[in-house]
């Protein structure tokens, strides 16, 4: 008998509640497995008892910033190799190259587009076990 | 931690205990809060499916805009300048509104913020048509009643004015809910759009309390 299929698990990392939310239905629609935190002691903890795929992370969060974390990671024997991508309120050059510096993958400016979080992470860890054609193609207007 | 619900295979035991459901409406919401709606009788089509993906995903962008500006309106420089609020808080709002004239309807008369603030008036503390031009409320307007010298004229002004324009975003985003055709997507949004609007409101609770009772 066929196994089920695992959906890659991605940490978001955000202290908006309502940017938490929004990444957790995009991932959720595309078929990945969400798990999200809205501050960096609590995103640090979470990474000791699991390593994601991927992370999102906010360079902005309350105490500890986001590219501090972000540093962390990189220098975590277990959690090196995940790549963050970085997410911003601010679309500027100096904040994108702080963020490579600190071991970042990638940046995504919000406010985003669900097409914007879908080839980031298509990218960086893959299709997700939801993959429809066609999927948000079909808009309004 | 949170964790999406409904996906099927999790980390660990461990990590599964401390995992929430995703988005609950907080139980301390204050009272604009979405109401809830009744269920939906039937089960949608495929085409209502597709057309509930395709609003699902301008609605994303949507509240994905919105949340920066809400996020604008939460920080502590902005406490101090009701005024500046004032106008993030319109510009949301007008937003909002616009999406809202855009929805799929069928069977229900257009929205327009006219007719809103006609037949709702009496819940409104302060807005009327002296702010509002083609449909669109204009900031111009409540600066010229209300604004001297980068500030508010009155203390009063700004916590009913809020209030007004938090219960037009309110009914809103309940339009934006109903337009879904899925019982699914309703729940989700319900809660999505919730969340936004207790924590919207909470920000503009601390740049300017509003009176008790109201």
């Amino acid at each position: 008998m066929a196994e089920m299929p695992i959906p890659k698990v991605i940490m978001v990392v955000d202290d908006s509640q309502t940017v938490r939310n929004i990444m957790a239905l995009i991932l959720h629609r595309l078929g990945y497995q969400s798990v999200r935190v809205r501050s960096a002691m609590e995103a640090l903890t979470t990474l000791t008892e699991l390593v994601p795929d991927l992370i999102f992370l906010d360079i902005t969060l309350p105490g500890m910033d986001g590219l501090d974390v972000c540093k962390v990671i990189k220098e975590n024997q277990r959690t090196k190799h995940v790549p963050v991508v970085m997410l911003s309120g601010s679309d500027q050059v100096f904040d994108k190259v702080m963020g490579r510096l600190a071991g970042a993958a990638d940046y995504v400016t919000k406010p985003f587009e669900p097409d914007t979080i879908r080839q980031c992470v298509e990218t960086h860890c893959g299709r997700g076990l939801r993959v429809r054609e066609g999927l948000w193609k079909k808009r309004r207007r | 931690m949170e964790e999406t619900p409904s996906v099927a295979s999790r980390p660990s035991a461990s990590q599964t205990s401390a995992m929430e459901q995703v988005p609950r409406i907080p139980s301390e919401a204050p009272s604009v809060v979405l109401q809830a709606h009744m269920a939906l009788p039937e089960t949608p089509t495929s085409a209502e499916e597709e057309e509930d993906t395709a609003l699902e995903y301008e609605s994303m962008v949507l509240l994905s805009h919105l949340e920066q500006s809400a996020i604008r309106l939460s920080d502590p420089m902005m406490q101090a300048s009701p005024a500046l609020a004032l106008e993030y808080l319109v510009n949301v709002t007008n937003r909002l509104v616009e999406f809202t004239e855009r929805l799929p309807m069928p069977g229900r008369q257009k929205f327009s913020l006219e007719a809103l603030i006609v037949r709702d008036r009496q819940n409104y503390e302060r807005l009327g048509f002296d702010y509002i031009h083609n449909g669109r409320l204009v900031f111009a307007a409540f600066e010229k009643l209300h604004v001297s010298q980068g500030g508010m004229r009155h203390s009063s002004t700004f916590p009913q004015l809020s209030k007004d324009l938090l219960r037009v975003t309110n009914i809103c985003l309940n339009l934006c809910v109903k337009a879904f055709h899925t019982p699914t997507h309703r729940q989700q949004w319900r809660t999505v759009y919730s969340g936004f609007l207790v924590n919207l409101a909470r920000s503009l609770q601390k740049i300017a309390p509003l009176p008790p009772g109201s």
